[in-house]
């Protein structure tokens, strides 16, 4: 395969953003779990206090 | 020859003996053989039988207790959405509008989110991480739904209520059909705040099925794949998806069966009104949220008739989404000679 030809580009382009789009919802997920236990801790801990 | 403890199938495989004493133990350990055998395919099958009983008992008494509101009512419980306990006008439009939509949102945004996760902890993930990831994605699942109630009442409502909410109506305000959608206050509870509630509930079971299906894939097609000069992306799209497709659709139809039958995490921010607006912020209810909040105040027959039906209208709903889900599968395999 050409690594200059138009195909090649595009293929290249949809798997970076493919492959983005997966690290990005991993991230999400991960984040979602640590804002609901960091919240959970934070807030019982204050109240218990 | 006494026999004692020996196990069953020695004594049954060994040849037959010339004396008549070791013949009738032989005969006799084989006859407890065969009534243990025939004991166990009775067990066997009355456990099934037992599910079956089970699911008809529950048809049934949902039909009995839900028919008083259905001979009042009529067809017109389906489509009215007027539900008011002091006229006992009964109506179940408004519910089932929000039990399909919140679904549907959740689905959504679960469905894309979940397979990606899958993909970067199949493909993606250094080996080490994996293990440590998936255990937290999965642990999104061991949350009680309780907690993600009042977490979303007091954390997640009032962030959107400040920061999304006005950025989705500023935003869709002026384009036709999406500002329908993201009108009005923003109130920070509403079927939107629902919806994306309940996508992070479902989120785990499709991402860990998804995981384990993806995981099973035979590693010669993918390294066949990637042999041919494919990207990560086409191997996911033209290896994987078509191998798992049948364990993603069940996981899909999983988190599905678990969206339409959220209660608790969807009662605390639903907004609990029974009506149906254009707007995905405004206020809404699902069916299990109104039976959650009414049950105890529902005084008179046709009250709690009224709630006993939108039980059946789930049962009905969810049934309908399972065989939707088995035809498209059949369908599927068909086409592709699975």
């Amino acid at each position: 395969m050409n690594p200059t030809s138009p195909l090649y580009a595009k293929r290249r382009r949809r798997n970076v953003l493919t492959m983005g789009l997966a690290y990005g919802a991993t991230g999400l997920g991960l984040t979602w779990l640590v804002i609901i236990l960091a919240e959970l801790v934070w807030d019982g801990l204050s109240g218990l206090s | 020859m006494k026999w004692g403890r020996q196990p069953v199938v020695d004594v049954a495989l060994q040849g037959t003996g010339s004396s008549t004493v070791s013949q009738i133990d032989r005969a006799r350990v084989l006859q407890r053989l065969r009534l243990s055998d025939v004991a166990f395919r009775h067990l066997t099958r009355a456990a099934a039988l037992a599910v079956l009983v089970i699911l008809g008992g529950i048809i049934v008494s949902l039909i009995w207790g839900s028919l008083p509101a259905l001979r009042t009512f009529g067809f017109s419980f389906l489509h009215e959405e007027v539900w008011n306990p002091v006229t006992e006008q009964f109506g179940a439009i408004a519910p089932i509008y929000g039990t399909v939509v919140t679904s549907l949102i959740a689905m959504l945004i679960a469905v894309p989110v979940g397979l990606f996760i899958a993909l970067f902890l199949t493909e993606l993930c250094p080996m080490w991480l994996r293990r440590p990831i998936g255990i937290a994605i999965e642990l999104l699942a061991g949350i009680p739904s309780i907690i993600y109630g009042i977490w979303g009442l007091f954390v997640f409502a009032p962030f959107l209520q400040q920061h999304v909410q006005p950025f989705l109506i500023s935003v869709f305000g002026d384009i036709p059909v999406l500002s329908t959608l993201f009108a009005g206050p923003p109130y920070g509870i509403g079927v939107f705040t629902a919806g994306l509630i309940l996508a992070i509930m479902v989120l785990p079971f499709i991402t860990s099925i998804s995981r384990d299906v993806f995981e099973a894939v035979p590693p010669v097609l993918k390294e066949a794949a990637y042999g041919l000069g494919c990207t990560t992306w086409e191997v996911a799209r033209y290896v994987m998806l078509p191998y798992a497709r049948v364990g993603v659709i069940g996981g899909i139809m999983l988190g599905l069966g678990r969206a339409l039958g959220e209660t608790m995490a969807v009662t605390f921010v639903i907004g609990n009104a029974h009506r149906i607006s254009g707007s995905l912020l405004a206020p809404g209810t699902t069916i299990s949220a109104t039976i959650a909040n009414e049950f105890t105040e529902a005084v008179g027959d046709l009250y709690t008739s009224a709630l006993i039906a939108l039980g059946l209208i789930l049962f009905v709903i969810t049934f309908i989404v399972l065989s939707i889900a088995r035809l498209l599968l059949l369908r599927l395999n068909a086409r592709v000679g699975g």
